[in-house]
C-alpha cells in the first residue's frame, strides 16, 4: 500500500497535470522482508533518523517472534517473504477506464447504498485523473482545521513536519513489541492519519479518512495515531461503508489514541473491505491493533465500530483508563455471512480510580459464517469504584453458522462491580411471522429486525453515517434467509 | 523435573501389583507415560492461564500408607446412606457398609478389575491427556476407589456416600481415588463423594469420577471438597448422558491450598438435562479453580448451570464455564451464571464464561458478575440493629444459601450451612436468624 499511497499522493498532488512521469519500475522493491527493505521504505519516506531507529528495533524485535494462533479463526499460514512491502501501485491501464468497466454488482451495491454518482468511480477504483471531484472538498476543510489549530495530515507528512510529537507519542500506547502483526506494521508501515487537536479545542468538524483517501491512499499497513490534548474534543471516522477495490490480501494496522486531562474522543469505524465469494476464496484479512490511552483525569474514549467486510476480522479495540474517572466505551456490530469470520472484542482496562466501561457488542452470523466476541475486563488493585457492564448478543441465521463468546473477567479490587451478559438465539419466528402478516417482504423484515438488534451500536455513529450502516447491513445479509 | 514429578515416579514404581493383571498393568504404564509427556501445566497453558502449580512443584508426595485410624466419625454426622470410606487414601472395612455392597451393584475398584479388567480403560472415551494430564495420572495409579453398576430400573434405597479422609499423619502422600458410575436405563441414584481433610494435611488427592447414564437415568452426584487449607486437590470428572437421563451435580469446593475441579458433560440424546450447582468459597491464601464444560452433541438437550463465589483475605478464585452447542444440536437451551462476592482487598477473582455455538436454533445465555454487598440492604439490617459485621456475614451467608438450598439432602444441607456459618466472621451471634 505504501507505494500506492505515495504515487498516488504524486498523481493527485499536482503532477498529473503533466501526465504521469513516475518511473513506476524502479520504485518496486521486490517481495521479501529483510532490513535492507526496511531501510528503504523509511529513505523513501524521508524520514528523520529516530524514525528509522525505531523501525528497525521494530524489525529484530518482529524476527523473534512467532505467528499468533490463539484466535478462533482458520486461515492458511501467510508467507510474510511473499509480500511485497513498497509495491508500486497497479499502471493506470490496469484500474477501469470508467464506470462502464467495473463490474456490474459493484455498482448495483453503490446504488443501493445511495453511493454519489462521483464516489462510485474513486471507490470502484478507477484510474484516478477521472476522480478529482472531492479534492477541492478536501482543501476547505483543511483551511477550516488549521484555523483552530488542528493538525490532520498523512502520517509521512508528520513524521517530516512534526517529528517532536511524533517521537513523544509513537508507539507510547501500542509498543512496536505488543503483538505480532503490531510489530510488523511498526516496521513497515508506509502511511495512516495523524491527528493533534490541541488544549481546549472542540474540532469543528467530524474529521474522516473519507475526505483524506485522495492524497494518501488507504493500505495495508496503516498507522493511526490522534492525540487529544488537555480538555479537547473529536471525532474520527474511518472507512466507509462502499465496498472498496482493493490488491492486498493481509491488512495489519495499527491504531493509538491518547486522550489527556478532560479530553474525549469518538472513533469510529465502518469496515466493508472485499469478503471474499461465496464459497470463500480471496477476501481481505483485517489483523489490527486499535488501542486508545485515557492518560488523563476525566478523559473519554469511544470505540464504535461497524464490521462487515473482510474474510477474516481479528481486532480488539481496547482502553486503558489510566486516568481517574476517565470512562471507555466499545460499541460493535459484526456481521458475516458465507464464510467470513470475525474474531473481535475489546479490552478495558481499569487502573484509576473511579473508571467506567461499557461494552456492547452484537454478532450476526449467517450462512457457515463465524463471528466471536472475545473480551478482557481488568480490574487493577486500586482501582477503587471501577465499573464495567457488558453485554455481547449473537444473532444466528441459517443452521450452518457459528457464534462464540470469550470473555475474561479479571478482577484484583473489591470496590469494582462488573456485569456481563451474553445471549445468543436465532433470529425469532415471532417477530418474522408478525411482520410477513403485516405485509412486509421477508427480506425487509428482517432487515427491519436485524436493525433493531443493534440499534443500541447505530445511535453512537454519526448521523448520515448511521444511515448508511443500516442500508450496508441489508446488503451484507442478502440472501441470508429464504 | 519438578520435584513433584519426580516424587510421583518414584511412587509410580513402588506402587502394588496391579488388581487384574497384566492388561490393568499395561494401562497404568501407558497412562504414566502419557502423564509425562505432558508433565504439569505451564505458565503458556491456557486451560491452567490462572492457576499456577509452583508451590506444588517443588512438593514431594509418597505412596498412602496404612495408618491407625484415630476416629470413627469422620464426615458428616447422621447421614442415612451407605458409607465407604478411605482413610489417608486407603480402603478402610471397618467404617464402610460392606454388607449393603453386593446387593445394590456396589464393587470396591480392585474388586471390579479383578472381575473385569476392561473396566482400567475406564467408562467413557478416554479425555485427550494433553490436557486431562491428572485423569491420566489417576488412570497410571488406578487402584483404590468404588465401582457402582445399577442395573435398569433399579432405584439406590439411600445415598452411596463417598469418603475419602486424611488424618494428621507424618508423611504427605498422594492418593488417586477413582469412581466409575454405570447407571442403566431407567435407574436412580444418589451419590456424595467427600474429601475431607483434618487440619494442617498437607497431601495431594488427585480423584477423578466418570459417569455414563443410560436413556432415561437419573443422578444427584454431590462433590464436596473440605480438605484442609495446605492440602492439594485436583478433582476430574467427566459424564455422557443418553437421552431423557438427568444429572444433577453440586459441587462445594470449600477447601485446600489449592484446589481445581475440571467437569466435563456430553449430552448425547433428546431430553437430556444436565444442572449445575456450584459454590466455592475461599479465604487465607486458597486458590480455587473450577472448570465446566457442556458439550452439546445432539439437538433437545437442556443444561443450566449456576456457579457462585465467596473470596475473602487475599485469596483468588477461577471460573471458567464453557458451553459447545454442536453442529445440528438444534433446540440447545443454555443457561450459565457465575456471580461472585468479593469482601476483601488482596482477594482475585478470574472468571470466563464461555460460550461456543455451531447451531442457530437454540437459547444460550450466560452472565458473570462481580460485586460487594448490596449497600442499602446493609444500611437496612443496621437500622434494625445489627451490628456491621453481623450484617455483613448475615448477607454473605443469604447469597450463597440460594446454592445450599438446592441440595436435595436435607442432613447435608445442614452440614454445609453449618460449615460456613463457621466460616463467615460474627455469623455465630446471628445463627439463630438462620434457619435450617
Amino acid at each position: 500500500m505504501s507505494k500506492q499511497n505515495q504515487e498516488l499522493e504524486k498523481f493527485v498532488g499536482g503532477q498529473y497535470k503533466h501526465g504521469f512521469v513516475t518511473d513506476i519500475q524502479s520504485d518496486t522493491i521486490p517481495p521479501g522482508l529483510d532490513e535492507s527493505v526496511v531501510r528503504l521504505v523509511s529513505k523513501k519516506k524521508k524520514e528523520p533518523e529516530f524514525m528509522l531507529d525505531w523501525r528497525l528495533q521494530a524489525f529484530a524485535h518482529w524476527q523473534t517472534m512467532e505467528t499468533p494462533v490463539w484466535a478462533h479463526v482458520h486461515y492458511p499460514p501467510i508467507d510474510f517473504q511473499e509480500i511485497s512491502y513498497f509495491s508500486a501501485p497497479k499502471t493506470p491501464d490496469d484500474a477501469p477506464r470508467s464506470l462502464d468497466e467495473v463490474d456490474p454488482k459493484l455498482l448495483e451495491t453503490y446504488d443501493k447504498l445511495g453511493i454519489p454518482l462521483h464516489e462510485r468511480a474513486r471507490l470502484a477504483g478507477v484510474a484516478v485523473d477521472a476522480v478529482f471531484d472531492s479534492v477541492s472538498v478536501a482543501t476547505t476543510f483543511k483551511a477550516k482545521l488549521a484555523e483552530s489549530g488542528v493538525i490532520f495530515c498523512p502520517f509521512s507528512e508528520a513524521v517530516r513536519e512534526h517529528p517532536a510529537l511524533l517521537e513523544q507519542y509513537l508507539g507510547s500506547v501500542v509498543p512496536y513489541a505488543d503483538n505480532f502483526y503490531a510489530c510488523l506494521n511498526s516496521t513497515v508501515f508506509t502511511d495512516g492519519s495523524f491527528v493533534f487537536i490541541p488544549k481546549g479545542v472542540r474540532c469543528p468538524m467530524e474529521l474522516s479518512t473519507y475526505f483524506r483517501i485522495n492524497e494518501a491512499k488507504t493500505g495495508q499497513f496503516e498507522r493511526t495515531l490522534i492525540i487529544a490534548e488537555e480538555g479537547s474534543h473529536v471525532s474520527y471516522l474511518e472507512g466507509c461503508t462502499a465496498p472498496m477495490r482493493d490488491e492486498n490480501q493481509l491488512h495489519a494496522a495499527v491504531v493509538e489514541l491518547i486522550a489527556l486531562d478532560d479530553a474525549r474522543i469518538k472513533y469510529a469505524t465502518v469496515q466493508n473491505w472485499y469478503p471474499g465469494d461465496a464459497e470463500g476464496r480471496g477476501g481481505i484479512y483485517n489483523f489490527v491493533t486499535k488501542r486508545g490511552d485515557c492518560r488523563g483525569d476525566n478523559s473519554h474514549i469511544s470505540w464504535t465500530q461497524v464490521e462487515t467486510g473482510s474474510a477474516i476480522t481479528w481486532k480488539y479495540p481496547s482502553c486503558i483508563l489510566r486516568g481517574d474517572h476517565s470512562v471507555g466505551e466499545f460499541y460493535s456490530v459484526a456481521v458475516t455471512n458465507n464464510l467470513q469470520q470475525a474474531d473481535t472484542g475489546t479490552k478495558m482496562i481499569h487502573i484509576g480510580k473511579n473508571t467506567k466501561s461499557t461494552i456492547i457488542s452484537k454478532g450476526i452470523s449467517a450462512g457457515r459464517a463465524s463471528t466471536a466476541y472475545r473480551g478482557l475486563v481488568k480490574v487493577l488493585t486500586g482501582a477503587t469504584g471501577a465499573r464495567n457492564f457488558t453485554q455481547c448478543d449473537s444473532l444466528l441465521m441459517g443452521d450452518r453458522c457459528a457464534a462464540h463468546t470469550f470473555p475474561y473477567i479479571e478482577v484484583k479490587e473489591p470496590d469494582a462491580q462488573i456485569e456481563h451478559e451474553a445471549t445468543t438465539s436465532k433470529i425469532g419466528e415471532d417477530e418474522l411471522f408478525y411482520c410477513r402478516q403485516r405485509g412486509i417482504e421477508e427480506e425487509d423484515a428482517v432487515n427491519m429486525i436485524v436493525n433493531g438488534f443493534c440499534k443500541e451500536v447505530f445511535k453512537e455513529l454519526p448521523m448520515e453515517f448511521a444511515v448508511e450502516a443500516q442500508n450496508l447491513l441489508a446488503v451484507s445479509l442478502e440472501g441470508a434467509v429464504g | 523435573m519438578s520435584a513433584m514429578i519426580q516424587s510421583l515416579q518414584d511412587n509410580f514404581s513402588r506402587q502394588p501389583v496391579a488388581p487384574g493383571g497384566d492388561y490393568v498393568h499395561q494401562v497404568r504404564e501407558k497412562a504414566m507415560k502419557e502423564f509425562l509427556n505432558t508433565g504439569l501445566p505451564g505458565p503458556r497453558d491456557e486451560y491452567w492461564k490462572y492457576t499456577r502449580l509452583r508451590i506444588f512443584a517443588k512438593r514431594t508426595f509418597g505412596l498412602p500408607q496404612e495408618n491407625a485410624i484415630t476416629g470413627s466419625d469422620f464426615g458428616i454426622k447422621n447421614l442415612d446412606a451407605i458409607r465407604i470410606v478411605f482413610v489417608d487414601g486407603l480402603y478402610s472395612p471397618a467404617l464402610s457398609d460392606e454388607s449393603a455392597f453386593a446387593e445394590n451393584g456396589i464393587r470396591l475398584l480392585a474388586d471390579a478389575l479383578r472381575d473385569d479388567s476392561g473396566l482400567a480403560g475406564g467408562l467413557l472415551p478416554q479425555p485427550d491427556p494433553a490436557i486431562h494430564q491428572f485423569a491420566a495420572l489417576n488412570r497410571a495409579f488406578q487402584d483404590q476407589g468404588v465401582v457402582l453398576e445399577l442395573a435398569a430400573e433399579r432405584e439406590l434405597p439411600r445415598p452411596l456416600y463417598l469418603l475419602f479422609h486424611s488424618q494428621k499423619t507424618g508423611q504427605d502422600t498422594a492418593s488417586h481415588p477413582r469412581i466409575l458410575i454405570r447407571s442403566g436405563a431407567g435407574s436412580k441414584a444418589s451419590v456424595i463423594e467427600h474429601y475431607n481433610g483434618e487440619e494442617k494435611t498437607a497431601g495431594f488427592c488427585n480423584a477423578l469420577t466418570e459417569i455414563d447414564l443410560a436413556s432415561g437415568a437419573q443422578l444427584t452426584h454431590y462433590r464436596i471438597q473440605t480438605e484442609s487449607d495446605t492440602a492439594f486437590h485436583v478433582g476430574s470428572l467427566f459424564a455422557r448422558q443418553a437421552e431423557d437421563s438427568r444429572l444433577v451435580s453440586h459441587n462445594l469446593s470449600l477447601g485446600g491450598r489449592l484446589a481445581r475441579t475440571n467437569m466435563q458433560f456430553e449430552l448425547m440424546g433428546r431430553g437430556a438435562e444436565l444442572v449445575l450447582n456450584g459454590l466455592y468459597l475461599v479465604s487465607g491464601k486458597q486458590h480455587i479453580d473450577n472448570h465446566t464444560l457442556v458439550n452439546h452433541r445432539k439437538p433437545g438437550a437442556s443444561s443450566f448451570q449456576d456457579y457462585r463465589g465467596i473470596l475473602n483475605d487475599k485469596a483468588r478464585a477461577v471460573f471458567c464455564g464453557k458451553a459447545v452447542v454442536h453442529p445440528d444440536a438444534q433446540q440447545t437451551v443454555a443457561t450459565q451464571s457465575n456471580r461472585n462476592l468479593l469482601l476483601s482487598h488482596g482477594a482475585e477473582i478470574d472468571t470466563q464464561p464461555v460460550l461456543e455455538i455451531y447451531a442457530d436454533d437454540v437459547q444460550c445465555s450466560h452472565g458473570a458478575t462481580v460485586g460487594q454487598l448490596d449497600t442499602n440492604a446493609l444500611f437496612y439490617l443496621k437500622t434494625r440493629g445489627v451490628p456491621e459485621d453481623e450484617a455483613r456475614s448475615l448477607l454473605t451467608f443469604a447469597f450463597a444459601e440460594d446454592v445450599v438450598l438446592r441440595l436435595e439432602n436435607q442432613t447435608l444441607r445442614n452440614a454445609i450451612t453449618e460449615h460456613l456459618i463457621g466460616r463467615l466472621p460474627e455469623m455465630k451471634n446471628t445463627d439463630e436468624l438462620v434457619t435450617t
